[in-house]
């Protein structure tokens, strides 16, 4: 940062170039610690984040595994053209954007319902053991989750063994199997899995509201639902348009492991999500430059949905994040 | 008036806070209650769980599982997996030539275990692509497993197992019975069944026979081995490259990283089989890593072959029995190998849903409540072949098989 507006100072100030560069090296030396904390972080972007761009150029290719990125021929749009018109393609969107409106509509209250719940509670082991334990799922991993999850569902799992114990079933039904039920599993687990963790965001927020305002509130004769309704919710409403900002912005994003692990040939046609699909296209099928392609304009229209998200939220209540 | 308004407002407070806390219990509840049951299932034999009796506190407390975890050696090779990998970070493994995993092309499809040991024929008279997956005799047997299923004798769980679950029940032994398409990667999880219930062990069997007379046609290594091994195009000696090829791929060099120098690491006992030398042997088993260092004896596996597995004395007790069985039945397909379409074709994309429906197809079948059921299930599978351009694979296929012929002289 520094480096650049001392640069851009210079150039209005247009000095002989050996001048100039001896007030550069000079002005560099003085800064040299903060220089020396700044430059990894570069290094690090350009190495990790801005060389590998470089590889986009394979969705405009004709890449294979035996061509080099240098010397494979440019094909145009033509792998995008192939997409437009690849059904299966579009099916994984679907699919996507079912499971990504169900976590959005069930998922995205839940965090902020169960902040303003725990904050609610009185400080005590009761408050810290339900954190506590609201935090665990998200600590497993969806490999381990998934594995549990299998026999969570099977025919003599939990949900089978309690239906059973209630007498609403007579026998186990592997709930995997059924393609109807996936979007719902995917969306209910991940929510499942992440509600906890979601909260802290929000507590957090919620420990900076001056207590002052809950005391005058009570004077005045309000509600504990009224103060929840006018003190907390108003003051952790920038934060709450924050993460809906994020959540919008990721709705093409797919969870792969969560896929990966759930995913089974009864319930594949509801299962396949752009990440899996492309991630079967472009590994497993060797097809690089489709892959690449896709990958590229998903991105791209999740850009295009973080800005509109954003132009939309800053208009209805003057919050962004951009 | 004053004091009923604040006594309004306390028993409001705690009426909220009553339910506040009610809800957030069943929250909790809801959180913990299946991870809970996780660690009561581990706790149960497998009875115990099957019959659904152990929901909230185990009824039959057995470390049995705890016990087959620990013995098991590859949950602990892969515990330090992950520790290095987490140490070590993303270790560079570019050699000196790109290896395609070739492997998994092949067992995406499911459902080729059943066509070799009902002897499906590979390929027409006319030497042109035979569809396999729609012979009468493959489909009359996937009627039975569907009547099996019907009767209740396939759970409903083994079509949702994965890979890793499938590994487990192996090697617990929960498994009745499965059909695998060969022993390659089996040796580990059979030999820790066998080792852990030394009078219980997967055998093989005369299973599922043609209904139409063909000998069992198990497929063997093929032509093109697992690996696709290349030579770059700035290779300074690419004949020098291609000298090391032919000699790693040939008897004397599949003998020295298999087994080493004769005399040095193995020596050939009087049954012409090729033996480790006690020592070396010692440190294979005592000390692994050891040996792994000081011999590297059968890491070199872009060349492997089974050919000179075949040749040592030492053969792992769990799969020496489906071994023998196998003898004689075995049939080479280098006709039909390498078939498919190119990848970056529309024929390959193609294929590729057509692959992902078949198996949702096959389950599907076995899984069919009724004839009819099972009916408009194939016809659904035919139908969204010839919507996805089949013919155009077929053609591909068949010009393929023609190279493969012509190359192999097969004509």
């Amino acid at each position: 940062m520094t480096q650049i507006k001392s640069r851009s100072q210079e150039r209005f100030i247009r000095t002989p170039f050996q001048v100039r560069m001896k007030k550069w090296f000079r002005e560099f030396k003085s800064q040299i610690p903060l220089q020396l904390m700044v430059i990894p972080g570069i290094i690090f972007m350009i190495v990790f984040s801005y060389i590998p761009i470089y590889g986009l150029s394979i969705a405009f290719k004709n890449y294979t595994v035996v061509s080099r990125l240098s010397s494979a021929d440019w094909v145009g749009m033509y792998n995008f053209k192939i997409i437009l018109g690849d059904k299966y393609f579009w099916d994984s969107v679907v699919n996507t954007l079912g499971i990504s409106f169900l976590k959005l509509i069930i998922g995205f209250p839940v965090p902020i319902i169960l902040a303003v719940m725990i904050y609610e509670v009185k400080e005590g082991p009761f408050k810290r053991i339900t954190q506590t334990v609201s935090y665990l799922p998200h600590f497993l991993s969806w490999i381990v989750l998934g594995g549990m999850m299998i026999s969570w569902l099977s025919t003599t799992g939990i949900f089978n063994q309690l239906l059973m114990f209630l007498g609403v079933l007579k026998e186990g039904k592997n709930i995997l199997l059924d393609a109807d039920k996936y979007w719902w599993i995917a969306s209910l687990s991940d929510i499942w899995k992440e509600a906890g963790w979601g909260t802290i965001l929000y507590l957090a927020t919620m420990a900076g509201i001056d207590p002052t305002y809950y005391e005058a509130a009570r004077i005045d004769g309000a509600s504990r639902a009224r103060q929840i309704w006018n003190i907390t919710l108003p003051l952790i409403t920038p934060v709450i348009s924050l993460n809906l900002i994020l959540t919008v912005s990721g709705l093409l994003g797919s969870n792969l492991d969560q896929t990966f692990v759930l995913m089974n040939t009864q319930n594949q046609p509801k299962a396949e999500v752009i990440n899996s699909y492309v991630y079967r296209m472009g590994l497993t099928q060797g097809d690089f430059s489709y892959a690449t392609a896709a990958g590229l304009g998903v991105s791209i229209v999740s850009v295009i949905l973080l800005v509109t998200a954003n132009q939309l939220t800053k208009k209805l209540s003057k919050q962004s994040i951009l | 008036m004053k004091l009923n308004k604040s006594i309004r407002v306390i028993s409001g407070d705690r009426i909220f806070s009553l339910i506040n806390i009610a809800v957030l219990s069943l929250l909790t509840i809801i959180i913990i209650f299946p991870v809970w049951n996780v660690v009561v299932n581990s706790l149960c034999s497998g009875k115990a769980i099957a019959e659904g009796r152990s929901i909230f506190w185990p009824t039959e407390l057995s470390f049995e599982n705890y016990k087959i975890v620990l013995h098991d050696t590859t949950i602990w090779s892969a515990f330090m997996i992950s520790i290095l990998k987490t140490v070590v970070g993303v270790v560079c493994h570019v050699l000196f030539c790109s290896m395609v995993a070739y492997g998994m092309s092949k067992t995406y499809l499911k459902g080729r275990k059943l066509y070799s040991v009902i002897g499906v024929p590979i390929q027409n008279e006319d030497g042109t692509w035979y569809d396999r997956d729609m012979d009468s005799d493959y489909l009359t047997w996937i009627k039975t497993f569907n009547n099996a299923y019907r009767q209740g004798l396939i759970s409903d769980d083994r079509f949702a197992d994965d890979y890793t679950a499938h590994e487990e029940k192996v090697k617990s032994g929960q498994y009745a019975t499965i059909m695998i398409g060969g022993t390659p990667q089996r040796s580990g999880t059979l030999q820790v069944w066998m080792n852990s219930n030394p009078d219980a062990a997967y055998i093989a069997i005369d299973g599922p026979q043609s209904t139409v007379g063909h000998a069992p046609t198990l497929s063997q290594a093929g032509i093109s081995g697992w690996a696709s091994n290349y030579i770059s195009k700035d290779c300074k000696d690419p004949i020098k490259a291609i000298e090391l090829f032919t000699y790693l791929l040939s008897d004397e060099a599949g003998v020295l990283t298999t087994y080493g120098v004769e005399g040095e690491t193995y020596k050939v006992n009087d049954a012409g089989k090729y033996e480790l030398l006690p020592e070396v042997k010692d440190m294979q088993q005592s000390d692994n890593d050891k040996f792994k260092k000081v011999y590297r004896l059968g890491e070199f596996c872009l060349f492997g072959h089974d050919r000179y597995k075949a040749l040592g004395a030492d053969q792992i007790e769990s799969i020496k029995q489906m071994q023998e069985w196998g003898t004689g039945k075995l049939k080479t397909m280098f006709a039909i190998e390498n078939i498919d379409p190119d990848a970056g074709t529309a024929e390959a994309r193609n294929l590729s849903a057509i692959l992902t429906n078949w198996n949702t197809t096959l389950v599907g079948m076995m899984r069919a409540k009724d004839d009819a059921d099972f009916d408009k299930i194939l016809n659904d599978f035919k139908k969204f072949r010839d919507d996805n351009n089949w013919d155009n694979i077929v053609k591909v296929r068949n010009e393929k098989m023609a190279r493969n012929r012509e190359k192999l002289g097969l004509n």
